[in-house]
């Protein structure tokens, strides 16, 4: 019955009732759609460095790890494939490769270019260049690069380069080698620098016998990182350095976490400036209406029923306004998340591991936070203003 | 007026938790816009500054089919030194020309190697143009020596005295080895500078290059701001080259800039909204609340309009008074901004190049605009928003208001 009150006197002032909402409507868009860009974005971020940078774990040699900048040929682990095999075994992990990571100068007629090769397996990697080539295809040897690094060697697939690169002895080597593919990866710092291998090639210009550089192991699911390390820590032996994803992004890490938590404070805190919009309506809703207050006061209401009502009142508007404003958010989300947004023009040049195409993002979770939000915000808010009930008694509000 | 006023005052401090928790709302907003306000200005000075001293200078020349992809190719080389310098000098707003050129290398240290950026420069012309000296941290500038950035530096193990090994590419596309002393670290506003560039007399440079063009000329001139109007001037008579003032060159950078000042309104407006919106409740309140009081002022030959003004007052005390409250903790919080500056150092290094081209610590600069902007807006918008509710005054009737029991 108290909500059918709170109901009623919604519809008495039909203009009041619809600004307050909509008001908290534009708000809960806002937050939800604000969630879900800020989800994709974060998510984006940390799966790239998952994916493309750091693996969910790497092994490499201590010496390796302390040189790690100037990525080097010498440090290599020369059992490699056996702990690649042993760690193969592990429950949960999806995949181990073994890749060699190297600096050189890449120059052809008239231009210079820095650039970072990598040797790797070019069928199966977690790159998955070989379903983003835009020219070329995977073949027995030969060379694949980013289609940046491409263009500004002017090469083209079937081209000769002659790489030379300093070997893991300390000479000089180089290699000619044929162009095989060009590949677009849609983030920078690979389509503008880098080139993959062949594991075999790699080793054959850094003239390594046996082993590899660095081992990356994925798992299927984030949540086992730090398990795996601990795992393959005792399976990997001395002298080597094993870190998960978020010890080898450092500080990175944590603050993409801390970013979360502080969007979640903003959308609080628009949500809340939109309920201040609510408390003024209550306000002015609950002083009108002093007579009729008082009316039901001496008819026995007690001062927890009209507590009930004006809340009810409040809350709806907030609830008429919020549940649909952050569906729509969702709804909105929903359809960017199947097109994706193309920021090429805004990441053609930042060097981190994020795709030019966005995706928002959102789980159900996420959805039942928002719409949860949506709804208490208001109905706190909207008690704010019917404290104001329990100052008068029955005779004064009466004679108001 | 003065009567209205000081009604106003005492009614205010007639529910102080009331005017606080209002007060408090703009106090704050106003101190963190300061804040910020000053902290982008700082950056924007040193950043700009920084770029033109050390990079750009006023105007910048370089080859006609340069090429932003392909920074280091041979192919933008420049040749007719002596045709273009000459067409420059003859203007009288330029006060210096110097040219220099930009290779890429790799640098050896006998165990690891990294690609590097050499820059020579003329040692005769060049400070008319840059202040490469003030970028200096340690050593001096020689003849024959090189000029190495902090952070290359540590990375390769480099000190003053040692030699640092080059290898690059001749013009003929040949490769050639350098080995050259180092007699001077830099520590310049820019990070990449700081990790990869080397800066060496540029005759040493184009001998090993086997040429004597190079990559770019840049021109000071006798104001920085003109630069875009000098820089059509010389693109008219000098085809040879691509002209380009240090404002079209940082255009990325001048985005970023106008993109946090946008950011930086946006939060103003939210800031006055959200006081407005607080006032708007104040004003509201107070004024059902003094309702035998309006019915007393009224019924005593106060004018309705005299009654909404004491209501507007309200607001406009509130308004005024939180924000000149907030510049007070704005320009506190400010004098540690200003003077300590905050250390970024750490946080660069974990992201690199931001686009920007600033040093570890930041420091914000006095803006002095923004305590007249943020004083008028806020007062204004107070007032505005304690009209709407102080109008209602208007339309009550003595009697009724004095029959109000509270």
């Amino acid at each position: 019955m108290f909500l059918k009150f709170a109901f009623r006197n919604l519809l008495r002032n039909k203009k009041r009732t619809f600004t307050s909402a909509l008001s908290v409507f534009a708000a809960a868009m806002l937050v939800g759609f604000g969630y879900g860009w800020v989800n994709g974005v974060i998510s984006l971020y940390s799966e790239g460095f998952i994916k493309y940078q750091t693996g969910n774990v790497r092994v490499v040699t201590q010496g390796y790890e302390s040189r790690e900048k100037f990525m080097p040929v010498d440090e290599v682990i020369t059992n490699a494939d056996e702990i690649a095999a042993k760690i193969r075994k592990i429950n949960g992990v999806s995949s181990v490769e073994e890749r060699i990571r190297f600096g050189i100068l890449m120059g052809k007629d008239d231009n210079t270019v820095s650039a970072v090769g990598m040797g790797l397996d070019v069928k199966n990697n977690s790159f998955e260049f070989a379903d983003k080539m835009i020219e070329g295809g995977i073949q027995e040897h030969g060379i694949y690069l980013g289609v940046r690094l491409a263009e500004s060697l002017r090469l083209k697939v079937g081209e000769e380069i002659l790489i030379a690169s300093k070997t893991s002895q300390g000479g000089l080597n180089g290699i000619k080698v044929k162009v095989a593919g060009i590949f677009k990866m849609k983030m920078a710092s690979f389509d503008k620098h880098f080139f993959f291998l062949n594991l075999a090639d790699a080793k054959k210009l850094l003239k390594i016998q046996n082993g590899s550089t660095e081992i990356y192991a994925f798992t299927k699911n984030v949540e086992d990182s730090q398990k795996l390390g601990e795992q393959i820590k005792s399976v990997a032996g001395e002298g080597l350095s094993v870190k998960t994803y978020s010890e080898q992004m450092g500080g990175l890490d944590e603050i993409l976490k801390m970013m979360k938590s502080i969007f979640l404070f903003i959308e609080i805190a628009i949500l809340a400036l939109a309920c201040f919009v609510i408390i003024n309506t209550m306000v002015m809703a609950i002083f009108e209406r002093m007579r009729e207050i008082g009316t039901l006061k001496a008819l026995g209401f007690t001062e927890r029923d009209l507590f009930v009502i004006f809340t009810g009142e409040g809350a709806m508007i907030g609830i008429l306004g919020g549940i649909p404003g952050a569906l729509i958010g969702f709804i909105g989300i929903y359809i960017w998340s199947k097109t994706g947004v193309n920021l090429e023009g805004m990441l053609k040049d930042v060097e981190l591991p994020i795709e030019y195409v966005i995706h928002p993002m959102l789980s159900i979770i996420d959805i039942f936070g928002v719409l949860a939000l949506a709804t208490i915000v208001p109905i706190i808010s909207s008690m704010i203003p019917a404290r104001y009930i329990r100052r008068y008694l029955p005779s004064q509000a009466l004679r108001m | 007026m003065k009567y209205i006023l000081q009604l106003a005052l005492k009614n205010i401090l007639r529910s102080k938790r009331r005017t606080i928790l209002t007060f408090m709302m703009l106090t704050f907003g106003v101190t963190v816009y300061m804040i910020m306000s000053s902290l982008y200005a700082g950056i924007d000075e040193v950043s700009f500054d920084n770029l033109v001293q050390f990079e750009t200078g006023h105007v910048k020349m370089r080859h006609v089919n340069f090429d932003e992809d392909r920074p280091f190719s041979t192919d933008n080389l420049m040749t007719q030194k002596k045709e273009i310098y000459e067409k420059i000098k003859k203007h009288n707003f330029v006060k210096g020309v110097t040219d220099r050129i930009n290779l890429l290398a790799e640098m050896d240290n006998g165990i690891d190697s990294m690609p590097v950026v050499i820059v020579g420069y003329d040692q005769s012309t060049d400070k008319d143009v840059f202040e490469l000296a003030k970028f200096i941290s340690k050593g001096k500038m020689e003849k024959d020596g090189a000029i190495i950035g902090v952070d290359l530096a540590k990375d390769m193990g480099l000190d003053i005295g040692d030699i640092a090994n080059l290898t690059f590419r001749d013009v003929n596309g040949m490769y050639t080895a350098l080995d050259i002393p180092v007699t001077a670290l830099l520590y310049s506003g820019d990070p990449m500078a700081n990790k990869m560039k080397i800066f060496m007399n540029i005759e040493i440079v184009q001998k090993n290059m086997d040429t004597d063009a190079f990559s770019e000329i840049a021109v000071k001139t006798d104001n920085m701001y003109n630069a875009n109007k000098y820089a059509e001037i010389l693109q008219k008579e000098i085809s040879e080259a691509d002209v380009k003032s240090w404002k079209t060159l940082s255009y990325e950078f001048a985005n970023v800039v106008s993109t946090k000042k946008k950011a930086g309104n946006f939060i103003l407006f939210v800031i006055l909204i959200i006081a407005m919106v607080g006032i708007i409740n104040t004003i509201l309140i107070s004024i059902y609340e003094k309702r035998r009081e309006i019915g007393t002022l009224k019924a005593m030959g106060m004018l309705d309009k005299e009654v909404r003004n004491l209501f507007v007052a309200e607001g406009f005390i509130i308004g005024f008074t939180g924000s000149l409250f907030g510049l007070v903790f704005g320009t506190i919080a400010n004098l540690y901004f200003i003077y300590h500056g905050l250390d970024f150092t750490s946080m660069m290094d974990q992201m690199g190049n931001m686009g920007a081209s600033m040093v570890g610590v930041m420091k914000s600069v006095w803006v002095i605009k923004d305590y007249f902007v943020i004083t008028f807006l806020a007062t204004a918008a107070s007032i505005f928003a304690s009209y709407y509710p102080a109008k209602k005054v208007m339309d009550m009737q003595p009697v009724d208001c004095l029959r109000t029991v509270q």
